[in-house]
């Protein structure tokens, strides 16, 4: 009882969640640079520029997010991206291949065939790191890439692709949302209702949690294992589609070092190498302050190393600040403990 | 010493003078669990001190607190006397204590002599490693002890008796003055138990003082000078050996008498569920054959490392057996995945609670509902309503301790835990039950509920193996016993035929010469 008011006020479980260090940084970074550089850092500028920075990286990292539920790692996906993109150019060719939603389609298939390579690999081969796995593939996979395309770039496409998705904007309530944004925006409910309240969802959890209690207790880990490999190349697939609707066209070195920003941004917002963790919400904040900081940085020192510094100091922050409160919370907690044991 | 006289609480025996090692009030709590709860220890010079205990009683949880693994919650330990902090295993050890533990810590792929100097090493003038010195030393240890192992060996490639020694001879090395072995003898033939024997008798006469930490009242009552009980984590008392005898100490152990503990199993045994015919995992075990029936409660026994384990993981697609046959229900089943036993109703227990049974950081409803999460959905979606309702009636229906469905499985204590590991096998469609070692590392209460349920389990028709290393639990619990020994089956006995020693008799390692005869 006397524990409750020696400690003062109680913070409620949900003002604890990763969640709201993120929106107060997305807050603080908005404000800095707002003040900083005032008539260009605005928010109408800052929606405009979502297109460059936050979907293609978004749907990677809600690929990558899955993968790092389950404790393992992908870092082919960007090599995904760029392979299924160019195979979705080449086959399209301008007009003169086969009609481009066939391309599409051929597309995400390339990026499942990627990620079933992955997957097989990693769940036959369980003494081998997914790590050095995919860091094999992914030059595997942009080889092929190189092959198709050698130093050329494709890039005719429909123009409701490169015109319309990659640099159109709808009029919502005065403010000029992109396209491309609002795909993402679209998605990310049915992503978050599916993997936080269906059986599939929670199985990565649990996979990720304890691959071993959840093979005993009757769970396809394997199968599971292999299904987030192939939905994750997917995903990678999808944001390279998206890249290359910005982009204009398709060079087998596109999305060079993606992989980085999407696991940053997963583990940013929430995941943890070590599996079982990782939450939606917090994976949209941590793109949008990604976001805000990069555009801002690009404005300011127009140096993409400045900008690789800060969202590497970014990700040390935001993953330290948790561990630090958690491992004090143990401590009062044992200590209360021992407390309690000396007065009976 | 007057002013440590108010510590003692008078429970305690009057302390005496020139003890080696003293500990006094020793308290350690670990989440939801009181460990060690005052407990008094005291070692006189050049004796060999038994510390006797079931499982879970905190045998271990002490040694690591003498030892400096872990730090006492309350209690102060004195050397020679002398209060001391263990504030790390290296002070342990410079101290003069030193300890061979269950699970011989060593280093399987470095030589004999690296193992025996590993963190002590033989630096010569130079400043680097003298690898001549090294080995010198190490032999001069070795023969010390009367064993003619080579130090150049590879640790890995000795047998279990040899590894034993060795640790003996590091332990040596740091002129230990208290030596603490963890179950020396639990994985030694008889023969290798007696050379071990003499070694320790040995090291006695010597003047190193000893506690010996064993689950054979056998080692204490061949060995020990005097015996310390311990049981859920408090102490019961010290004896000199010769005033005692078995009976007792097992009294002292389990707390009350062995009828009182047990329920008492009435179900009719009826047909046969499952049937295991010549079963052999290569490295493992072979030729395991052995049937079960609705309403039986069978046991499968042996030593640690007799295979028992392995042979229900093969059973249950854990692993996959080389050959031989598994029938269910008269079909032929052939299993590679856990999930494909499950669903034709055979469910396993897993040996390991917090590895293999459970998700820890989980709460206890969301790790009950993990293995039928697709009964509590409603139009597609997890419902968490469904979810609560079953934890909660699993919380009530097999008593488990907690302040809700919603607290960490972590949070629990080892009994509640093996209940909620049990819910999980309950709530499923299981006909029959692998239960490997449901009673270990579990407190008394928790025990008797368990082994309630088995019994209401073999009523309702179910068929039930238990793997257990527990004589008692063999002895009152189940109807049928095989016994296994290195890998094959050494006997099936029925009810009738049980008896301590033929069964231990059964389990022990095959010496040698009766090897080849045999």
């Amino acid at each position: 009882m006397s524990a409750n008011t020696k400690n003062g006020l109680k913070i409620p479980a949900w003002l604890k969640r990763r969640e709201w260090l993120l929106v107060v940084l997305v807050v603080l970074t908005y404000l800095f640079f707002n003040s900083q550089a005032p008539s260009i850092y605005t928010f109408p500028k800052l929606l405009n520029q979502t297109r460059v920075y936050m979907v293609d990286v978004g749907f990677m990292a809600m690929g990558i997010l899955l993968v790092l539920i389950l404790g393992d790692i992908d870092i082919s996906v960007a090599s995904i991206a760029a392979l299924s993109a160019t195979v979705m150019s080449v086959t399209y060719n301008a007009g003169k291949g086969i009609p481009f939603g066939l391309s599409i389609i051929l597309m995400l298939l390339v990026g499942a065939a990627c990620g079933l390579v992955n997957g097989l690999l990693i769940t036959k081969f369980k003494e081998l790191f997914p790590m050095i796995i995919t860091l094999a593939t992914s030059t595997l996979y942009r080889g092929i890439a190189y092959i198709i395309l050698k130093d050329q770039s494709a890039g005719s496409f429909p123009s409701w692709f490169a015109r319309d998705l990659g640099y159109g904007s709808i009029n919502i309530l005065g403010l000029e949302f992109p396209i491309m944004l609002l795909c993402l925006l679209g998605f990310i409910p049915f992503y978050h209702v599916w993997l936080h309240h269906t059986v599939s969802g929670r199985y990565l959890f649990a996979v990720g949690t304890n691959l071993t209690a959840s093979r005993y207790s009757g769970l396809k880990t394997d199968r599971i294992k292999l299904t987030a490999f192939v939905v994750n190349a997917m995903f990678a697939a999808v944001g390279g589609f998206f890249l290359t609707s910005r982009t204009g066209s398709v060079k087998y070195t596109i999305g060079t070092g993606f992989e980085m920003q999407a696991i940053a941004v997963a583990i940013l917002g929430g995941a943890s190498t070590s599996g079982g963790k990782g939450s939606v919400p917090g994976l949209l904040l941590a793109l949008i302050l990604l976001t805000a900081l990069k555009n801002g940085l690009m404005l300011l020192y127009n140096d993409a190393f400045i900008l690789n510094l800060a969202v590497g100091l970014l990700l040390i922050l935001v993953v330290l600040i948790p561990n630090i409160t958690s491992s004090l919370n143990a401590r009062r907690n044992v200590r209360r403990q021992r407390m309690s044991l000396a007065k009976t | 010493m007057d002013k440590t006289n108010n510590d003692l609480k008078s429970a305690h025996p009057a302390r005496e003078k020139g003890l080696v090692l003293e500990a006094v009030g020793i308290t350690k709590i670990f989440p939801g669990v009181k460990a060690l709860d005052d407990v008094y220890f005291a070692l006189r010079p050049g004796e060999i001190h038994a510390l006797i205990g079931e499982n879970g009683a905190g045998k271990s949880t002490f040694i690591k607190v003498l030892t400096g693994i872990h730090q006492p919650d309350a209690g102060k330990i004195y050397l020679n006397g002398e209060q001391v902090e263990m504030t790390n295993p290296l002070v342990s050890r410079r101290l003069g204590i030193a300890a061979i533990h269950q699970h011989l810590a060593a280093y399987p792929h470095l030589t004999v002599a690296e193992n025996i100097f590993i963190c002590n090493e033989q630096v010569g003038k130079t400043g680097f490693i003298s690898w001549r010195k090294t080995q010198q030393e190490a032999k001069k240890l070795l023969a010390s002890l009367g064993s003619d192992i080579s130090p150049g060996q590879i640790m890995g490639e000795l047998s279990v008796a040899q590894q034993q020694v060795v640790e003996i001879a590091k332990a040596l090395s740091q002129d230990a003055r208290v030596l603490i072995m963890d179950e020396p003898t639990a994985a030694l033939s008889r023969k290798e138990s007696e050379e071990l024997y003499e070694i320790v008798r040995g090291l006695k006469d010597k003047g190193t003082s000893v506690i010996l930490i064993s689950h054979r009242l056998e080692d204490t009552f061949t060995l020990a000078d005097r015996v310390s009980v311990l049981r859920d984590g408090r102490y019961i008392g010290t004896w000199d050996i010769k005033d005692t005898n078995s009976a007792m100490l097992v009294n002292y152990m389990v707390g009350r008498s062995i009828d009182q503990f047990f329920p008492n199993k009435t179900a009719p045994i009826g047909e046969e569920l499952l049937k295991v015919e010549n079963l052999s995992q290569t490295g493992h075990f072979r030729d395991v054959s052995f049937t079960l029936h609705s309403g039986e409660i069978l046991a499968l026994t042996g030593l640690v490392g007799a295979g028992r384990t392995e042979v229900v993981e093969a059973i249950t697609g854990v692993t996959r057996p080389d050959s031989g046959q598994i029938l269910l229900m008269g079909e032929p089943v052939s299993f590679s995945e856990p999930y494909q036993a499950i669903k034709q109703g055979l469910g396993l227990l897993p040996e390991d609670r917090q590895k293999q049974g459970l998700l820890l950081p989980w709460s206890i409803e969301d790790n009950l509902s993990l293995p039928i999460l697709k009964t509590v959905c409603s139009r597609g979606l997890i419902s968490s309503d469904k979810i609560r309702q079953g934890g909660e009636e699993a919380i009530r229906r097999l008593d488990i301790r907690a302040r809700g469905a919603a607290d960490t499985a972590e949070s629990l204590s080892g009994g509640n835990q093996q209940k909620v590991v049990l819910g999980k096998l309950l709530a499923g469609k299981a006909r029959i039950m692998i239960m490997d070692e449901p009673t270990k590392g579990v407190d008394v209460g928790s025990k008797a509920a368990i082994y309630q349920i088995m019994c209401d389990l073999a009523e309702q028709g179910f068929g039930i193996l238990m793997v257990s290393s527990e004589m008692p639990e063999v002895l009152a619990m189940s109807d049928r016993a095989v016994i296994m020994r290195e890998g094959r089956v050494s006997g099936i006995l029925s009810k009738e035929e049980y008896s301590p020693e033929g069964i231990l008799t059964l389990m022990m390692p095959l010496d040698k010469k009766e090897k080849e005869s045999a």
